[in-house]
């Protein structure tokens, strides 16, 4: 992966220029579906979908499957497990079940989530600082039984 | 663009193993296995591959297109098409240059 592309804001899930397909609201697919091309779903689809590219599931869309993408965002209906190689968000109107995998998640206040959530570099993080998270994790292990009572910045 | 004439255009990048359904125009310009029901217009684009069974009301090929299909209006065959299979159809045509291999029956009483 390349350095530059880590902050692009340009790639916020929606689909960029380039061929789009978009998949019409009283379209019903069912099976397994691959592209490399950005994806808007306005219908619905109970295919396993992988796509090198964005997807874009609309209000009236609903997605039954698991999904493996390079970003996704979510604002109709999504139920099944979401692994994707940059970044998922759930829109405001977005409703999903199921797990999500990616390095970079979003959930937008409004949107409805179940599920689990791994974002993988957040672990990676953690292990390279092993010294400052040990210093902080200490104290409140330290003192369990006085955990009653509330931090002194919120004493009125 | 999302007027009342609606087209789903599935690009040339889109593979599907399965099932698609739909009521409004479906272009296929990528790879296609499996089963098509459709009650408008279908077209297989030059560059479409597709091997299914097809329903639909019409149909036209330009690309390659493998499998049986019922149409209730019309089916073409476009002189860059290519079709092994049945047709079943009130309307049938192929044009100059398509390649065909297959039944065809006009509901001819």
């Amino acid at each position: 992966m390349a350095k530059g592309d880590n902050g692009a804001k340009a790639d916020n899930g929606a689909p960029a220029g380039g061929t789009t397909t978009a998949i019409g609201p009283t379209i019903v697919i069912k099976g397994k579906l691959r592209s490399d091309e950005d994806l808007i779903v306005r219908g619905r689809i109970e295919a396993e979908i992988s796509s090198s590219k964005a997807l874009l599931v609309e209000n009236s869309g609903i997605i039954k499957a698991n999904i493996r993408v390079k970003s996704a965002r979510i604002s109709g209906v999504l139920v099944g497990n979401v692994t994707a190689e940059e970044r998922v968000e759930i829109a405001p109107d977005g409703r999903m079940v199921g797990d999500l995998t990616a390095p970079k998640i979003i959930i937008n206040d409004g949107a409805a989530f179940r599920g689990r959530i791994d974002m993988q570099n957040f672990e990676a993080g953690a292990e390279a600082k092993p010294a400052r998270s040990s210093e902080a994790s200490a104290p409140a292990k330290a003192a369990p039984t006085g955990g009653d009572h509330p931090p002194a910045a919120a004493h009125k | 663009m999302d007027g009342d004439k609606t087209a789903t255009v599935l690009g040339p990048t889109v593979e599907i193993e399965g099932e698609i359904e739909g009521e409004e125009d479906l272009v296929i310009q990528g790879r296609i296995q499996g089963k098509i029901v459709s009650r408008k217009d279908l077209t297989v684009d030059s560059s479409g591959k597709v091997e299914a069974s097809i329903s639909t009301k019409n149909l036209a090929v330009s690309g390659m297109l493998v499998g049986n299909v019922t149409a209730t209006e019309r089916v073409e065959v476009r002189k860059e098409g290519k079709m092994v299979g049945d047709i079943k159809a009130p309307r049938v045509v192929i044009a100059d240059g398509a390649k065909f291999k297959g039944n065809i029956e006009m509901g001819v009483d």
